[in-house]
């Protein structure tokens, strides 16, 4: 349906990861074109397109480990937190925390979905083909573990 | 038990530098008080103060009658117990009420008393032999008992009354000087004493005078190590307040020392608790990330090559597929487990029906499988924490239907209210536990079971009690193997 393929930044420092991610959008056949940057600076550098990253297409996906070097996931997105064009690009944190206040502090900063990452290899595989199909069709991204609280208010 | 007596005999090991551990000293007669159940007090411990250690004299202040026994019964009861001779001074209470006091513990009193190893004597035998209290009488009168138990006994042990200071028979000036040669003639002596003073009837005057002239005292339920002490040979000589003022700067200086360097501790420990609570959290969430990658890539590597790997090859990575897999259950629940320090929610009113009825869906597939059956009366609002408390729940059913033995397990949840709070129980019909491994079962990482019977972390219930604790209660069981086993705890009541 999208005629350029999807330009996803992974901010991911575990190439374990990495590798599941990848096969995950092998999985889902979409276009895309992944770009891994391995801490949150690098991750600001990308999105503000400067320091080496200025020739860079604004992304159509960002995933986001929390537990990265130099910045946090958590420090990335309260940088762009104010930036009304960054924030417009769907932002997905994939974290090995299941912890509830990591769900409730990314959630306030206006991440739009959240999932722990499976111990199964095979569900993060197929998580992350769902992922890259939802934002293939609808531009959507799942909540994930923001369902909850997306019901309560 | 064991831990405390280590610990006295460290102490002893590090201050008797000169007395043989069997020998009687001060020392030995404070860790009576130290180790009585009975003395609840503060023992002040003997470091560095090697001037004081070999005055075997010490005053008992009292203003009671409780106060004054439960420092002279563990006295008097260790005296017989390491056979030593006792000898008991007494004047306004009768040999049988005292008796009455000394008798409990380990020892026999009467069979001590029958030996002649207890002695009773009374003022006109002792302090006023000869109408009138006489110090070198008296001082007599103890050489001898020094002299005679030395035949017999390995030390001798001395406690007296000495509330006839306040009748006509002496003066005040008389005893205080007694007093204070006492110290002489018990120094290098196995011998120790214990005087029993009156502070509700003795003069504050006299009262100076005694704590001038014992090396050890007991007041408020406090061992001190007296700086006030005067030797006998300073006691009447002509620079005396001159000591007396240094002595007095000595002890205010040591006080504000020893305060300030308790509150530099203090702080200290309150830093390295906190640091150590932040460790155990940030370890075990750390941890979690590495872990998942060796569970996710051997079963990637299991699945993709399932057919290029012989059975050997397969049993080997199912090995270390279940080995990570339990030490992530572990990193899991000691994350758990250091989070509920971390915790600073306040608590709320929480209903602990709805928390015992969302623990009971998570625990469905379980509850049908064992086809358990789970009663559960009216539970009260307690305050606390809802995860927290959910978690105690869960943890403490699960318990009770995994180790259910061979009928379907039946579990029974009830709580009544005592005061501001209110005491639960989960009830089992299942194996029980041995009772001598009941002390065990709280700390962390302790099982009674290998995983090939029944599967855990042993975290459970070590996470149970840090939460009972986190909520100001206790966790207890009562069990009987083969017939099942009851957990007890209690929360505060919501008000």
């Amino acid at each position: 349906m999208v005629e350029e393929p999807l330009h996803v930044l992974v901010v991911e420092d575990n190439r374990g990861d990495v590798r599941l991610i990848e096969n995950g959008f092998e999985e889902s056949s979409v276009e895309r074109s992944l770009t891994v940057v391995n801490d949150g600076e690098a991750a600001l550098d990308y999105l503000y397109r400067r320091n080496g990253y200025e020739s860079e297409a604004k992304p159509d996906l960002v995933l986001l480990d929390l537990n990265v070097p130099k910045k946090t996931g958590r420090d990335v997105l309260e940088q762009i937190g104010g930036e009304r064009d960054l924030r417009s690009i769907p932002l997905l944190v994939l974290s090995g925390s299941q912890a509830e206040n990591h769900i409730l502090e990314t959630h306030e900063l206006g991440a739009d979905g959240y999932f722990v990452k499976p111990v199964d290899p095979h569900e993060f595989i197929s998580l992350v083909g769902r992922v890259a199909n939802s934002i293939a069709t609808s531009g959507t991204l799942p909540p994930g573990e923001y369902s909850e609280i997306d019901r309560r208010t | 038990m064991s831990q405390e007596k280590e610990y006295n005999f460290q102490q002893n090991s590090q201050t008797e530098s000169t007395a043989t551990v069997d020998s009687l000293t001060v020392e030995s007669g404070l860790e009576a008080l130290q180790s009585s159940p009975e003395f609840h007090g503060t023992v002040e411990p003997l470091d560095g103060l090697d001037a004081l250690e070999t005055c075997e004299h010490i005053a008992l202040f009292h203003r009671s009658h409780e106060e004054r026994f439960a420092t002279v019964a563990p006295f008097v009861r260790q005296g017989i117990e390491r056979g030593e001779r006792v000898m008991y001074v007494f004047d306004e209470f009768t040999k049988s009420e005292i008796l009455a006091e000394l008798r409990g513990g380990t020892v026999d009193v009467d069979a001590a008393l029958e030996s002649g190893q207890l002695t009773f004597h009374t003022l006109e035998e002792t302090y006023l032999r000869s109408g009138r209290f006489d110090a070198d009488d008296m001082l007599d009168v103890y050489a001898e008992a020094i002299e005679e138990a030395k035949a017999e006994y390995p030390a001798l042990r001395v406690t007296a009354s000495t509330n006839f200071i306040l009748d006509e028979y002496a003066t005040i000036e008389e005893f205080m000087a007694y007093e204070s040669r006492v110290n002489d003639l018990f120094k290098g002596e196995d011998a120790i004493a214990l005087c029993h003073y009156d502070c509700e009837r003795i003069p504050p005057e006299t009262l100076v005078d005694v704590v001038r002239t014992h090396p050890h005292l007991v007041y408020d339920d406090t061992v001190c190590h007296n700086f006030y002490y005067t030797p006998p040979e300073e006691f009447f000589a002509p620079d005396e307040p001159t000591r007396d003022v240094e002595r007095m700067l000595h002890t205010l200086v040591d006080r504000s020392r020893a305060r300030s360097e308790l509150n530099e501790m203090v702080a200290e420990l309150e830093e390295s608790n906190e640091r150590l609570k932040r460790f155990a959290y940030v370890a075990s969430h750390d941890l979690q990330e590495p872990l998942r990658m060796i569970s996710s890539y051997l079963q990637l590597l299991e699945s993709s090559y399932a057919d290029e790997l012989d059975e050997e090859a397969q049993e080997c990575i199912d090995f270390a597929v279940d080995g990570a897999d339990r030490m992530r259950e572990m990193v899991d629940g000691l994350l758990a487990y250091s989070r509920i320090d971390m915790d600073e929610t306040e608590f709320e009113p929480v209903a602990c029906d709805d928390i015992v009825d969302d623990a009971l869906i998570d625990l469905q597939v379980r509850i049908d499988e064992t086809d358990a059956t789970v009663v559960a009366g009216a539970l009260p609002t307690v305050r606390g924490d809802a995860n927290q408390l959910k978690q105690l729940f869960s943890n403490l059913l699960s318990n009770a239907i995994k180790y259910s033995g061979d009928e379907p397990p039946h579990v029974e949840i009830t709580a009544e209210r005592q005061g501001d709070r209110c005491v639960f129980s989960v009830a089992d019909n299942g194996i029980g536990i041995e009772s001598e491994y009941v002390d065990q079962i709280f700390e962390i990482f302790n099982r009674l079971h290998s995983n090939d019977e029944f599967q855990g972390t042993g975290l459970g219930l070590s996470l149970c009690r840090k939460i009972v604790n986190h909520h100001g209660g206790d966790i207890w069981v009562d069990s009987e193997p083969g017939d099942g086993t009851t957990f007890y705890f209690t929360l505060p009541k919501a008000s």
